[in-house]
C-alpha cells in the first residue's frame, strides 16, 4: 500500500526543499561546501533523536492490568539541557519499582497517553484525536524506541514491549533477555545526587563506555533504560562521548500503580532482530513505511506521486 | 637521586603485594524462617564509606565476595529492596559471615529537583501549594494570590481564569457553605498539599456527565498531618497610634474633624480547626479596634442552594461619611467582633448533616466631610457641604442548618436558614448649602441629627431533590420563608436661623412572604437534553408607612398597602452537547400577575400579563481554548419601589413618591460574548470579554429641587439606555525568577437620559481602565510585588451649558517588597499611591505600610506599622457628568500593633 499526504501536511518535505538548495549551491561557491561538510560532520555525530519518524496514533495494545504497586518512583530527565526545566529534556523517564516487577517508561508518553484517553472521553464523537497532548520535551511528536518501548524487569530477565513508529506497527514485538546486563567497575569518587551520596561504577557495554553515579544507600539493582546490577541505584548514567545522558529527577516512595498494557497484539522476536528494526526505522522511516508524496492532477485528483527517502545517521545507545 | 628512586620503587612494591592481598568474605543472606531472599551483599571501608565490592546472593542465599584491600575493617552491609540495609564491621580477614534478615521496605523521602508546579489531569487543575509558597505566606490565601490563574479579591472572592468560583471544598466538603473566607484566611498554608480548580464542576453527583456546567470550584487538599487532628491557633496582639486620646468607651460625636481611633489598641483571635473523614468542625473568634474587617470573612460568596429571595421594601437610609475608596483598615473607627461555629458530619457515605453559626458584633465610627454640586436644571446648582460622624452599631445572627444526601442515583438537600440583624446609625453632621446661578439663595448652616433603626429579621426553608428516572432527570425545589423590618429614621435639624427647625420621622413596617415551587424534567436523547418545568411564585409584600414633618400639599405621607405577584412559569430548556460545542435553548412563558391594595387611596386593582423571556448560548470548547457567546430578553412588570403614592422620606434631603397610574415596565436585552484560553503547562491564562445591554422603562424617575432638598417623582415616560463594554485580563506565571504577570483592561460606554426640573437632559459617560501587575524574586531573599491601575471617566450631559464633558483620571499604584532577612526573619514594606486629578490638595496620596515577621519554634512575632507617613485625611473627586461629588474621610494616624501567635493545641 502507498501513503501519500497533500504536501503541506508532512513537515520533512521542508528538508527535501532545502536539500535541493544545498545541491543548487554545492555547484555555486567551493566554501559554502566546507561549510556545509562541516554541519554535515555534526549531523553524523547525531543526537538520540534526530530521526523523522512520527509517532503511532494509537499504541496497538489492549487494555491496561495493574501489575504491581510502586515501592519507589524515580523520574529522569532523558538529556537534560537544563536538569530545572523539563522542555528542555527530550524525555522525562520513570522507573517504576514494585515487589516483584520493574518497570522503565516514558513519563511524557504515558502522561500523553492518558490525556488522550480523557481527551477521547470529554469528546466522544471526535474523529481524530491529538497527535500528543500535555508536555512532549524537545522534538515530542516524533518517535523514539527510548520513549516508545516499555521494560519490563521481573525474575532475572528483562523484557522490551517495542512499539514502532506511525503506518509501522505491525513490526511491534517483544522479547527477553537476562538482567542485569553489564558488569560494572566500582570506582573511587562520589558525588550527591538528589541529597543521595553516589559513587561512581563504568562499564563497557554493547559498543560504548558509560559512566553511573549509584546511590549505595537505595538499596535497588536499577537504573535508567537497560542500565543496573550496581549496589545502589543508578541515580545519573552518561556515555562516555557525553551522546546519552540520563539524571535522576525526583524520587517518591508513595504507591503507585505500576501497570501494563496488554501487549498480546505484539510478536514475539529477538534483541537482534529488534534492534535492527529500530535502526533502519531511525536511518530512514520514510522508506521503511514506503511513503509517498502526493500531488494533485489537473482534475485537482490526488494522485501518487514519487517516493520519498531520507536518510538521517543515527547513533543509538547500543551500537551492537 | 637514586637512592630515592630506589626507595620508592620499594615502598610502591611493598603497597602492590600488600594491596594484592586477597580477603575472601562468604556467607548467606537468609530470612526470618531460614530462607533465602532477594538480596544483595556490599563491602565498603570502613573510614571512607567508599564501596570496593559487591555480590549477589544465589538462590540459597549465599554470596562470595574476593577484595583487596589494605584497611584494616571493613563495613558488610546486605541489601535488598524488601530488607533495607544491614551492615556489619569486620577485620579485614578471609571469614564466614552470616546475614539473618528482617523484611523491612525501603522509605525514602521525597525529593525532586523540581515539582511541575501546576499539573492538570481531565478537568482538574492541580497547583503545588509548596512552589508557590514563600517565606512571609501564613495562611493559604496568600499563597493563592501568587497562583496564576486565581485571583483573590480584596472582599476574599476568589475567581479563576475570570469567573467566580462556584464551590469551595476542603477535603471535598462544603464546610463553610460559601463563607470560604474563613478558609483561606485561617488554614495555614503549610497544611495544604495542592489546590485543586475543577472545572465543569457539577456538585451533584446524580447530574455528573448528565448535566454539563460551565462552573469552576476550589478544593483544598491537605496534608495527612493535617487531617483528622484538632487545631488551635490563637493571636494576641496590641498597640497604640499617634493620636487619637485614650480610653475604652465609645467617643463622643464630634463635628467630623477627629482622629480615627482610640488608644490602646488590641487585636485577638482563636481559631480551632478539625478535619477528619467524616467530621469537619471550624470554630473562630476574631476582634479589634484596629480598623481590620475581619467581618469580610464572614461575606457569604455563594449559596449552596437557590433559597427564595427575600427582600422587605425599604427605601429609607440615613446619610452618612462617604467611603473614600480607600481599605475599612485606614478609616474605620471600629470594635468587631466575629464569632462562628460551623459543622459538618457525615452520616453515611453520601449523606452529610451541617450546622453554620455566625455572629457579627461591631461599633463602627466614621468620619469626614462631603461637598457635592448638583446640577438643579436651569443652569442653577445646588452646592452642599456637609461634615459628618456617624457611628454604625452591628448585631448580625445568621444559623443555617443542612442536610444533604448525594448519591449518584440522587440528591437531597434542605436548609432552613434564620437570620437577624438589630442594627442602627446614628449620625451627627452640619450642613450648609447655597444655591448659585440664576436665582442665587443661601439656606445658612444647620445642624443635623439623624437616627436611623434597622433591625430585620429573615427565616426561609428549601427544600431540593433530583432523581434520576433511567436516562431523564427529576429536579424539585420548594423554597418558602417570611421576612419583616419595622425601621424608623428620625431627622432632627436645627436651623441657626430662628424659626425654621425641622424635625422628621419616617416609620416604615414592611414585611414580605415568598414562596416557590419548581420542578423539572429532563428527557436525553443522544446529545439533546430536553427540559421541561413549572414554576409557581407568590411574593407578598406588606408596606405600612408613616411620615412625620414634610409639607406635601395634597398628596399623602403614609401607605398602606399590600402589593402581591404570583408566577406561573412553563419553563422549556434544551440543550445539545456534541464534540466541542454546548447550545442551550431557554423560552420561559410566565403568567405573571399583580395584585394592588392600596388601602389609603382604596384602590384595588390586578393586572395580568404574559411573559416571554427567551436566552440562547453557545460554548465551543477545544484543547485549552473556550469560547461562548449569549443573548438574552427580559421583562419586569411592576416593582414594589414604583407602586408607592404617599411620599416616603428617602434621606432627610430627598423624598419620593413614585405612583403613576400605571405599573413601570422595564425590557431588558443583552448580549455577550467572551473566548478564555488556559494551559496549565505555561501557567498562561487569557480572558477577553464584550457585552451590550438595552433597557427601556415605560416612566422616567424626575428630580425637582425644593429649597435644598430634593423630590423624586415617577414621570409616566418612556426613558432608554444602552451600554457597551469591553474587557481583558491575563496572568501568566514563568518558573525564570518565581515571576508571575498579570494585566487587565477594559472599556465602557453608556448613554442614557436624566430628567431634571422637567428638562431631559441626554446623558453619556465613557470609561476606560487598565492595569498590570506581578510578582518577581530576583534574589532568593527578595521578592517584589507590584500592582499599578489607570482609570478614565469621561461623562458628559448634553444641554446644559456649563457642563463641559469633564475627565476624572485615577490611578493606583502600590509596590510591596519582603525581604528575607533569616529563614525566620521577614521585612515587608509597601508603598501605595493614590491619585486623582480632580482633586485639589494632595492629588498624589500616598502610604506607607511594614510589617516585620519573625517566626521562632513556637510563636510567631509580628509587628506592624501602618500609615507611615501619618496621612490624615483623604479627599477624592467623582464627576457624575451633572453632579460633582467631593467626599473627604479622617484616617487613622499612624500607629504600631505587635501580635504574637501560637499553637495552643
Amino acid at each position: 500500500m502507498k501513503r501519500t499526504f497533500p504536501l503541506a501536511s508532512l513537515c520533512p518535505q521542508a528538508m527535501t526543499v532545502s536539500a535541493d538548495i544545498v545541491k543548487r549551491q554545492l555547484k555555486q561557491k567551493p566554501f559554502i561546501v566546507c561549510f556545509i561538510m562541516n554541519l554535515a560532520c555534526c549531523a553524523v555525530w547525531a543526537q538520540p533523536k534526530n530521526a523523522h519518524c512520527p509517532i503511532p496514533i494509537h499504541r496497538k495494545a489492549g487494555k491496561m492490568t495493574v501489575v504491581d504497586t510502586t515501592r519507589i518512583r524515580i523520574w529522569y530527565a532523558f538529556n537534560a539541557d537544563d536538569i530545572k526545566d523539563e522542555n528542555t529534556y527530550i524525555d522525562q523517564q520513570r522507573l517504576d519499582i514494585g515487589k516483584h516487577v520493574t518497570k522503565y517508561y516514558s513519563d511524557f508518553y504515558f502522561r500523553s497517553d492518558s490525556l488522550k484517553a480523557a481527551w477521547l472521553k470529554a469528546h466522544p464523537g471526535a474523529s481524530s484525536v491529538p497527535n500528543f497532548l500535555g508536555n512532549g520535551g524537545k522534538n515530542y511528536g516524533t518517535w523514539s524506541e527510548y520513549e516508545c518501548s516499555d521494560l519490563f524487569i521481573s525474575n532475572g530477565r528483562l523484557t522490551e514491549y517495542a512499539t514502532m513508529p506511525r503506518y509501522l506497527d505491525k513490526y511491534n514485538s517483544w522479547y527477553t533477555e537476562p538482567y542485569p546486563l553489564q558488569q560494572w567497575k566500582i570506582e573511587p569518587e562520589r558525588q550527591t545526587i538528589l541529597g543521595h551520596q553516589c559513587q561512581k561504577a563504568s562499564c563497557h557495554w554493547r559498543g560504548r563506555d558509560f559512566v553511573a553515579w549509584f546511590a549505595p544507600d537505595i538499596p535497588v539493582q536499577a537504573g535508567p533504560w537497560k542500565f543496573g546490577g550496581l549496589p545502589g541505584l543508578i541515580l545519573k548514567l552518561q556515555d562516555t562521548d557525553g551522546v546519552y545522558r540520563f539524571e535522576a529527577v525526583q524520587i517518591s516512595s508513595r504507591p503507585f500503580p505500576i501497570s501494563k498494557y496488554d501487549f498480546k497484539n505484539y510478536r514475539s522476536s529477538t534483541r537482534e532482530k529488534v534492534w535492527k528494526l529500530q535502526k533502519t526505522f531511525n536511518e530512514n522511516w520514510f522508506k521503511a513505511a514506503d511513503y509517498h508524496k502526493a500531488s494533485m492532477d489537473a482534475a485537482g485528483n490526488m494522485v501518487v506521486g514519487e517516493a520519498v527517502s531520507i536518510y538521517t545517521p543515527y547513533n543509538p545507545i547500543e551500537l551492537e | 637521586m637514586m637512592k630515592r628512586v630506589i626507595a620508592l620503587v620499594a615502598v610502591f612494591t611493598a603497597a602492590c603485594t600488600l594491596s594484592l592481598a586477597q580477603t575472601i568474605i562468604e556467607g548467606t543472606v537468609l530470612g526470618a524462617q531460614g530462607k533465602a531472599v532477594d538480596a544483595y551483599v556490599m563491602v565498603s571501608q570502613k573510614e571512607t564509606g567508599i564501596i570496593i565490592a559487591s555480590a549477589n546472593t544465589n538462590s540459597k542465599g549465599e554470596y562470595k565476595l574476593e577484595i583487596q584491600s589494605k584497611t584494616d575493617s571493613l563495613t558488610v552491609t546486605a541489601a535488598g529492596m524488601n530488607i533495607g540495609q544491614m551492615a556489619k564491621v569486620i577485620a579485614n580477614r578471609s571469614q564466614r559471615l552470616n546475614f539473618s534478615v528482617k523484611e523491612e521496605s525501603v522509605k525514602l523521602k521525597e525529593v525532586a529537583v523540581r515539582a511541575q508546579k501546576i499539573r492538570q489531569s481531565g478537568d482538574t487543575l492541580n497547583y503545588l501549594v509548596g512552589a508557590y509558597q514563600q517565606q512571609g505566606d501564613r495562611v493559604i490565601a496568600d499563597v493563592l494570590k501568587r497562583m496564576p490563574g486565581i485571583e483573590v479579591s480584596d472582599n476574599g472572592g476568589i475567581k479563576y481564569n475570570g469567573k467566580a468560583i462556584k464551590k469551595f471544598y476542603v477535603e471535598e466538603m462544603d464546610l463553610l457553605q460559601g463563607r470560604y473566607g474563613l478558609a483561606t484566611n485561617n488554614i495555614n498554608a503549610q497544611d495544604v498539599a495542592t489546590v485543586q480548580v475543577l472545572e465543569n464542576h457539577q456538585p451533584v453527583k446524580a447530574l455528573q456527565g448528565k448535566t454539563l456546567t460551565n462552573d469552576v470550584a476550589i478544593n483544598l487538599k491537605l496534608k495527612n498531618s493535617a487531617k483528622g487532628t484538632l487545631a488551635v491557633n490563637t493571636m494576641l496582639g496590641g498597640g497604640i497610634q499617634r493620636s487619637g486620646g485614650w480610653g475604652f468607651g465609645p467617643h463622643p460625636l464630634s463635628d467630623g474633624q477627629n482622629t480615627i481611633g482610640k488608644n490602646p489598641l488590641w487585636t485577638a483571635e482563636a481559631v480551632s480547626m478539625y478535619f477528619a473523614k467524616r467530621r469537619q468542625n471550624m470554630t473562630l473568634y476574631k476582634g479589634n479596634n484596629t480598623g481590620n474587617d475581619v467581618s469580610k470573612e464572614l461575606t457569604q460568596h455563594y449559596s449552596s442552594i437557590n433559597s427564595v429571595n427575600l427582600y422587605p421594601f425599604c427605601p429609607t437610609d440615613a446619610v452618612m461619611p462617604g467611603g473614600s475608596g480607600l481599605p475599612q483598615q485606614r478609616t474605620f473607627d471600629n470594635h468587631s467582633h466575629i464569632l462562628t461555629m460551623n459543622h459538618l458530619e457525615k452520616l453515611f457515605t453520601d449523606t452529610e448533616a451541617g450546622l453554620n453559626i455566625a455572629y457579627y458584633n461591631d461599633r463602627i465610627r466614621c468620619e469626614g466631610s462631603s461637598e457635592s454640586d448638583h446640577f438643579t436644571g436651569d443652569n442653577s446648582r445646588l452646592l452642599t457641604s456637609e461634615t459628618m460622624t456617624s457611628e454604625t452599631k452591628i448585631n448580625n445572627l445568621n444559623v443555617q442548618a443542612r442536610y444533604n444526601w448525594n448519591a449518584p442515583n440522587g440528591f437531597v438537600a434542605n436548609v432552613l436558614k434564620f437570620d437577624t440583624h438589630w442594627n442602627s446609625d446614628h449620625v451627627e453632621g452640619l450642613l450648609s448649602s447655597e444655591r448659585t446661578g440664576t436665582a442665587p439663595m443661601g439656606y445658612g448652616d444647620e445642624r443635623v441629627r439623624q437616627h436611623f433603626d434597622r433591625p430585620r429579621l429573615s427565616v426561609s426553608n428549601t427544600f431540593n431533590t433530583i432523581r434520576n428516572i433511567g436516562r431523564h432527570t427529576l429536579d424539585l425545589h420548594f423554597s418558602a420563608g417570611y421576612s419583616q423590618r419595622p425601621n424608623t429614621l428620625a431627622v432632627d435639624i436645627d436651623s441657626l436661623q430662628e424659626g425654621t427647625s425641622t424635625g422628621y420621622r419616617q416609620d416604615v413596617t414592611s414585611r414580605h412572604i415568598a414562596g416557590n415551587l419548581h420542578t423539572n424534567y429532563d428527557f436525553r436523547f443522544g446529545a439533546f437534553t430536553l427540559n421541561y418545568g413549572v414554576m409557581a411564585h407568590a411574593s407578598l409584600h406588606g408596606i405600612e408607612t408613616d411620615l412625620d414633618g414634610f409639607e406635601a400639599g395634597n398628596h399623602s405621607l403614609r401607605n398602606d398597602l399590600w402589593y402581591n405577584t404570583y408566577e406561573v412559569v412553563i419553563g422549556q430548556h434544551y440543550k445539545f452537547v456534541q464534540g466541542h460545542w454546548r447550545l442551550s435553548l431557554g423560552c420561559p412563558l410566565n403568567l405573571y400577575t399583580q395584585t394592588l391594595d392600596d388601602r389609603i387611596r382604596e384602590d384595588k386593582h390586578s393586572y395580568v400579563h404574559l411573559l416571554v423571556t427567551p436566552n440562547v448560548s453557545a460554548n465551543y470548547e477545544w484543547c485549552d481554548w473556550t469560547a461562548n457567546v449569549s443573548a438574552n430578553y427580559s421583562k419586569t412588570v411592576g416593582d414594589p419601589g414604583g407602586i408607592y403614592s404617599g411620599y416616603i422620606m428617602n434621606n432627610y434631603r430627598s423624598f419620593q413618591r413614585s405612583y403613576v397610574e400605571q405599573l413601570s415596565e422595564t425590557d431588558r436585552m443583552g448580549a455577550g460574548a467572551s473566548i478564555g484560553y488556559r494551559s496549565s503547562l505555561t501557567a498562561t491564562f487569557l480572558r477577553l470579554n464584550g457585552s451590550y445591554s438595552h433597557t427601556r422603562d415605560n416612566q422616567t424617575y424626575g428630580t425637582s429641587y425644593e429649597g435644598a432638598t430634593s423630590v423624586v417623582q415617577a414621570v409616566d415616560r418612556r426613558t432608554e439606555a444602552d451600554s457597551y463594554k469591553l474587557g481583558f485580563d491575563g496572568s501568566k506565571g514563568f518558573d525564570w525568577l518565581q515571576s508571575t504577570l498579570r494585566a487587565f483592561c477594559g472599556y465602557g460606554y453608556s448613554t442614557s437620559e436624566r430628567l431634571i426640573g422637567g428638562t431631559v437632559y441626554p446623558f453619556h459617560s465613557r470609561s476606560a481602565s487598565a492595569g498590570a501587575g506581578g510578582t518577581i524574586t530576583p534574589l532568593p531573599w527578595l521578592n517584589f510585588v507590584l500592582s499599578s491601575g489607570y482609570s478614565w471617566n469621561i461623562s458628559q450631559t448634553n444641554g446644559s451649558i456649563d457642563n463641559p464633558a469633564q475627565t476624572v483620571r485615577s490611578a493606583s499604584q502600590r509596590l510591596k517588597v519582603n525581604v528575607y532577612v533569616t529563614k525566620q526573619l521577614t521585612l515587608a514594606a509597601s508603598v501605595e499611591d493614590n491619585y486623582n486629578n480632580l482633586t485639589t490638595e494632595n492629588r498624589h496620596a500616598w502610604f506607607g505600610d511594614a510589617t516585620a515577621k519573625l517566626k521562632l519554634k513556637h510563636v510567631d512575632l509580628e509587628l506592624q506599622m501602618n500609615n507611615i507617613f501619618d496621612q490624615r485625611r483623604y479627599t477624592r473627586v467623582n464627576y457624575s457628568g451633572l453632579d460633582i461629588y467631593t467626599q473627604t474621610s479622617q484616617l487613622r494616624p499612624r500607629n504600631i500593633i505587635g501580635t504574637i501567635r501560637f499553637k495552643l493545641l
